[in-house]
């Protein structure tokens, strides 16, 4: 055996478990604890070894359920057994219902006990609710976003491919998608994958079935992504490989719900031809409901035609990559057949593969992986808050107990045993943790409605959370631990009652009262303890966010509205996309209280697919291997678009009427370019164009501000410009979808359905996708933060109540137990500001033991918020400083009430019940 | 009222899974609890998983019935550790895992006689 002391962790569960143990009879429990304990250590290490923290969870939750289920049916066998040996000793009249008897005697004595005492058995129950509650809304997304299995066969064995570019290469990206040549090199020379498929999403607009036209979203995909994901249609059939095959007709695949939605979840839907951004393509069949890729919610699957000829170019890489890890071929032997392949690209294709490599990751961890730290950290912070509401409760029922002493000795001296006793008072405590948790299971529902609202899509997979078996059996299993944790403590003393001093009819300053009013202290300075540490960790995420919320744009976000259109390719041509967009922002122009109006093809913090595009520039020559390219964002806005959204021009101009087609072409670039590439040197004037391209080369005619593209908290990259209306010919591609947006004199949202007319009319059969103000846009971006934060805010602002409540119960219970020496001090001639001290001087020792605890504590904990936070220290100084002074003001208050009253002792009356 | 084995191990069909699998796995030798545990979830394909709140019940009820018991007889005392309690099938046990076994084998072989719940020419792969 090593030396060292077991993790707090295992600790804890031996404890826990040890506890729960109690549910099964004494001689079960003299024979097989230990090696129940022994077996649970084991099972503990073996979880932590393989799954982690998830493996702890699930055994957990395993036991809990077995030790709920077995240790009553246990303790019931072991009772009947110890009856009919009795029965067969004494030859007298079966008593076996006793067990039952007595539990019901027990229930009905604790429901009509706690009824006497409405005050206390409400404000218990509500509390109990309240953490019982927040912990089960949020394990329950925690189980159905972190531990529930994607929904695929052998899901465990699907891994996302991505690929990676370092600085070395241009670019510099952690995770990007591949491309055409680079899927069909690793699906043909890998032997760890049973199959690799990639596709590839966009939006197009659709016409066909009931409703208004609607904007899909659509996945070209290789045929194999299906058999590889192990699905199967609801009607008709999935894509097949013939179907990626020359000369195939163009099939497509719906969802379930589009088919439902729009097609009245006829059957005839199969065979059908539908146009799908003005392509035709045939139904071919109707996936499962629930079928979707992990994070996608795609309407439509249309099948690709990959081959070495169509597959494009090697720089392009606008596909996503999945593949199923062969039977018994573990991630670790993918991952390093992976390395042994980039090794061999880098020497048969030096010019990609400096700096730009492949790489593997479970398809889950993809999905989730990046709430996985926010999740678990609210998870934890909830299990503080049920640490303080136990506390809380324990001290309400501690007070209670020392009331209830004259009871309980009368019932010892009858004849109730101290186990009889001891059964009755946990009763009580199950009663009130059960009404407390079935209260809590209803706040959790509510709860759960407010969190989606809350998360505003910044939560992969919320669709799968609910209040469903696993989380049940938490709840019961939270309740049952709570009502052990808050129960145990102080029945124990409670069941212990000295006999003499409690039918004595006064009982005051006894031995056991000091001793169960230092275990009301230690639980004060534990719940203050565990408030500091909340409401510093909230405090880090509000000062975080703000932060966040603080940086500067680049753009100004007030009074303008947005809407993101895109035109059916199949049907369009570029030109009169232009023409059709030249029109609409015309058109918008006349509204009365609109100011600009303009629009971009990706619109910053909105459009998720950014393009980057190497360029080269006029009379330099190219970069040489090893040194970064020439890259940036390439962006095609129209006339006004730095003028409408408020970015700043910092040199040259912006782009004119004179920028027409047939002119010298123009391009803007902003700061980042040009400090980075141009350095010093002033870049208006200099031409660049398109990389490994004879496109025209475009003469910089300005330099503006940067933009934030990414998020608030990224930094912004290089990016140039191209006007529409010159990109036409040159970029064609470019001109179909695009971000309309209109700078307004007041409100914008107001302007809405305007809008909206004006789109009917110019085109009746173009979907109008999210029309929002750039505000909502700009606060979408931070959803993810705010979430955490607005949780913690609330647990601490929790955890902060029930602290006060706690220091207040115990200084006002130490006043009332104190009334006659406070008395005598008085009557001997100690004045108000005297009494008020000695009170008050009480609270403030327990709130400084308790701050101090909590501070230190805070020192370690927050390490695990470093993540999460932006542009504030886990230790911020400040954030420390102003929670302890604050806690400190609280706990003052919590036992100021207490001390005033202490004021109002009369001496004479409080002698005089002596 | 005296009763022979046969009828005694006749009482105690069918067998639990979870006790027939207990009884499975001490068949070839001795084990502690956690021993048994990951054999019986390895030997079932990880279909029975017996956890420490379920495990010592069982254990319990099979000493009481005879059919498992307490172990003197250690491994060798290098890979042993002394605060584990080793349990061992007894000659009873033995007796009614293969009147089990025997049950269930001519059970499946009246299923497959009869034909009625798989193609012959389905399952030769």
């Amino acid at each position: 055996m090593s030396g060292s002391a077991p993790p707090l962790g295992l600790r804890f569960s031996e404890r826990a478990f040890r506890l729960l143990l109690l549910l099964y009879s004494p001689e079960f429990r003299r024979d097989h604890a230990r090696d129940a304990v022994e077996l649970l250590r084991d099972r503990y290490r073996d979880e932590t070894r393989s799954r982690g923290l998830i493996g702890v969870v699930i055994l957990w939750t395993r036991t809990l359920a077995q030790v709920l289920v077995h240790g009553p049916l246990e303790r019931w066998e072991a009772l009947r057994a110890r009856q009919t040996m009795h029965r067969n000793r004494l030859r007298r009249p079966g008593t076996h219902r006793e067990f039952l008897g007595t539990i019901l005697l027990d229930l009905r004595y604790a429901v009509r006990t706690l009824m006497r005492a409405p005050a206390f058995t409400a404000i218990s129950i509500l509390t109990l609710a309240l953490g019982i509650g927040a912990n089960t809304a949020i394990f329950s997304v925690v189980s159905g976003v972190l531990l529930r299995p994607l929904p695929f066969a052998e899901s465990e064995e699907l891994v996302a491919v991505w690929s990676r570019f370092l600085p070395v290469s241009g670019f510099d990206t952690d995770q990007f998608r591949i491309s055409g040549p680079e899927y069909l090199d690793y699906r043909d020379q890998n032997e760890t994958m049973e199959d690799v498929a990639i596709w590839e999403t966009f939006p197009a607009p659709m016409t066909d079935g009931e409703g208004e036209p609607e904007q899909l979203r659509v996945a070209q995909t290789t045929p194999n992504l299906f058999s590889l994901l192990r699905a199967s249609p609801e009607i008709g059939r999935t894509l097949v490989e013939a179907d990626g095959g020359p000369g195939s007709a163009e099939v497509a695949v719906l969802s379930h719900g589009l088919w439902q939605r729009r097609f009245g979840g006829k059957e005839d839907i199969v065979g059908r031809s539908l146009s799908v951004g003005g392509f035709e393509v045939e139904v071919v069949g109707v996936m499962q409901e629930g079928f979707s890729l992990p994070n996608e919610n795609i309407q439509i699957w249309i099948a690709m035609r990959m081959n070495p000829a169509s597959s494009g170019f090697r720089r392009y890489h606008p596909y996503n990559g999945l593949a199923r890890l062969a039977p018994g071929v573990t991630l670790a032997a993918a991952e390093a057949e992976m390395e042994t392949l980039m090794a061999r690209w880098a020497e048969d294709y030096p010019e990609h593969y400096t700096g730009h490599l492949f790489f593997l990751r479970p398809l889950l961890e993809d999905a989730v992986g990046s709430v996985r730290r926010p999740l678990l950290l609210l998870l934890g912070a909830v299990g503080f808050v049920l640490l303080i509401v136990c506390a809380n409760v324990a001290n309400l029922l501690l007070a209670r107990g020392e009331g209830r002493r004259h009871e309980l000795a009368v019932r010892s001296a009858l004849g109730a045993g101290r186990g009889r006793i001891l059964q009755q008072l946990l009763t009580e405590s199950v009663v009130l943790a059960t009404l407390g948790g079935v209260l809590g299971l209803a706040l959790a529902h509510a709860g759960l409605r407010g969190l989606r609202v809350l998360e505003a899509g910044s939560i992969p997979r919320i669709d799968q959370v609910s209040l469903d078996g696993p989380v049940l059996a938490f709840t019961a299993g939270l309740t049952l631990l709570t009502s052990l944790l808050f129960g145990l403590m102080p029945t124990f003393r409670s069941a212990t009652p000295d006999l003499q001093s409690a039918l004595k009819s006064s009982a005051r300053g006894s031995t056991s009262g000091c001793r169960s009013q230092r275990f009301r202290r230690f639980l004060a300075v534990m719940e203050t303890a565990l408030s500091v540490l909340l409401v510093i960790g909230a405090g880090l995420m509000v000062k975080s966010f703000w932060k966040m919320t603080s940086v500067d744009p680049g753009f100004n976000s007030s009074d303008v509205l947005v809407v993101s259109l895109s035109l059916p390719r199949g049907s369009v041509g570029p030109e009169e996309a232009n023409l059709f967009y030249t029109n609409l922002t015309d058109e918008l122009g006349t509204l009365p209280g609109v100011e600009r109006v303009s629009g971009v093809s990706a619109l910053p913090l909105l459009v998720d697919r950014r393009a980057t595009v190497s360029f080269e520039i006029r009379g330099e020559p190219e970069p040489s291997d090893g040194a970064e390219a020439w890259s940036g964002e390439f962006v095609v806005a129209r006339r006004g678009y730095f003028e409408t959204l408020g970015i700043p021009l910092l040199r040259g101009r912006s782009f004119e009427l004179a920028d027409r087609p047939g002119t010298r072409m123009a391009t803007v670039v902003n700061e980042a370019l040009a400090e980075k590439f141009f350095g010093r040197e002033d870049p208006v004037g200099r031409q660049i164009r398109w990389a490994f391209t004879d496109l025209p080369w475009m003469t910089i005619v300005g330099v503006v501000g940067n933009v934030k593209v990414e998020g608030l908290t990224t930094e912004s990259g290089p990016a140039y410009y191209a006007v529409a209306e010159q990109a036409v010919d040159t970029y064609p591609s470019w001109m179909f979808d695009t971000t309309v947006i209109i700078r307004t004199k007041a409100d914008p949202a107001a302007l809405a359905p305007q809008v909206r007319a004006v789109l009917r009319r110019l085109d009746p059969n173009l979907p109008i996708h999210g029309i929002q103000t750039l505000e909502d846009v700009v606060s979408i971006s931070v959803a993810r933060p705010r979430f955490t934060m607005v949780l913690l805010g609330m647990f601490a602002a929790l955890a902060l109540v029930l602290g006060a409540v706690g220091i207040y119960g115990v200084i006002s219970y130490g006043v009332a137990q104190r009334t006659q020496e406070i008395g005598i001090r008085m009557a001997l001639g100690a004045g108000r500001p005297a009494v008020t001290r000695l009170v008050m001087g009480q609270g403030m020792v327990l709130a400084a033991i308790g701050v101090g605890v909590g501070l230190a504590a805070a020192v370690v904990v927050t390490r695990v918020m470093e993540s999460q936070l932006f542009g504030v220290s886990s230790r911020d100084p400040l954030i420390f400083a102003g929670v302890a002074a604050g806690l400190t003001v609280v706990s003052l208050l919590a036992s100021l009430v207490p001390a005033l009253r202490a004021t109002r002792i009369h001496p004479m009356e409080a002698l005089r019940t002596e | 009222m005296s009763t022979s084995v046969t009828d005694r191990v006749s009482a105690l069909l069918p067998l639990k899974p979870a006790d027939y699998m207990i009884l499975f796995v001490l068949l070839d030798r001795e084990l502690y609890g956690y021993r048994m545990v990951k054999e019986i979830a390895e030997r079932s394909d990880g279909q029975i998983r017996l956890e420490a709140g379920n495990l010592y019940r069982s254990i319990r009820r099979m000493i009481k019935q005879e059919l498992i018991d307490e172990s003197d007889r250690r491994p060798a005392p290098e890979s042993d550790d002394e605060r584990r309690r080793y349990y061992a099938i007894t000659d009873f046990g033995r007796r009614v895992v293969a009147a089990d076994t025997a049950r269930m084998r001519s059970l499946v072989a009246a299923v497959d006689a009869s034909g009625m719940l798989s193609d012959p020419q389905d399952s030769t792969g």
